[in-house]
């Protein structure tokens, strides 16, 4: 991972994705604008509650300017279910779906008698 | 026994508070700056100009391109692609609308501009005039 940063650095400039952020019933939705990337060109990580996204642009060829690497990281709640996260880009936007999980609902302790 | 009841209680209520926190919402890191404005630049060939849009979450149909006596307009507009029942938390992402015009270095032959879309970038490309490229003169062989 450091490797291929290293070797790529000094050719894209790194900037921050405007996204925004929804909540549904039982789901986040997190958009971000990533215009130039393709679907082959996006990570999207999930360390403990940190989810990193990050993306580069293809080489814009003879259009002369410097390709970008978007990244972001985002904390997420702990309800969310690391199984229950998809992703899919479309005309250089990518939606991530977050589901909460059934378990961080609130619910009812039962105290057995002793 | 007493005391591995209380470490069950006690991790329960951390658990609780955690999630009390957590249910607060997505947090994010806005260490870094963004411009939310597309970035639009235009570069100059021997033959021809190259315009570069950056339009994410426009498609073919919601983009129009215009050249009128040296200025190129590229407008856009999109749907509102948000279901109703929603809550929007936070919100950065641009207009559902732009226009963004250029003047061009040079007289183009608009009839020869083709345009491109690719992953929210779009490409257009407009011949220089005749008169307007680089001339190459032949030697002739005596």
């Amino acid at each position: 991972m450091e490797d291929i940063e290293k070797k790529n650095a000094p050719e894209y400039v790194r900037v921050v994705p405007a996204v925004d952020i929804m909540e549904g019933d039982g789901e986040y939705v997190i958009v971000a604008d990533m215009p130039g990337v393709a679907a082959g060109d996006l990570t999207i990580h999930l360390d403990h509650e940190d989810l990193l996204v990050e993306g580069r642009q293809a080489l814009a060829g003879d259009a002369g300017v410097a390709p970008l690497m978007f990244a972001r990281s985002f904390h997420v709640p702990g309800e969310v279910r690391p199984d229950g996260i998809d992703a899919s880009m479309k005309d250089g936007v990518l939606s991530i779906t977050l589901r909460k999980g059934e378990d961080a609902r609130p619910r009812r302790i039962e105290v057995k008698a002793g | 026994m007493l005391a591995l009841w209380r470490n069950d209680l006690g991790s329960a209520l951390d658990l609780f508070d955690r999630m009390r926190r957590e249910m607060d919402r997505l947090s994010w890191d806005l260490d870094a700056g963004f411009t939310g404005m597309p970035r639009v630049t235009l570069a100059e060939k021997d033959d021809e100009i190259v315009v570069r849009a950056e339009v994410p979450g426009f498609a073919q149909k919601d983009l129009e391109i215009s050249l009128d006596r040296g200025v190129l307009v590229i407008r856009g507009e999109r749907k509102k692609e948000e279901k109703e029942d929603r809550k929007v938390l936070h919100r950065e992402r641009g207009s559902l609308a732009f226009s963004h015009s250029c003047t061009l270095p040079c007289k183009v032959d608009g009839a020869g501009a083709t345009a491109s879309l690719k992953d929210g970038v779009m490409e257009i490309r407009l011949p220089k005039a005749e008169e307007e490229k680089p001339r190459r003169i032949a030697v002739a062989s005596a």
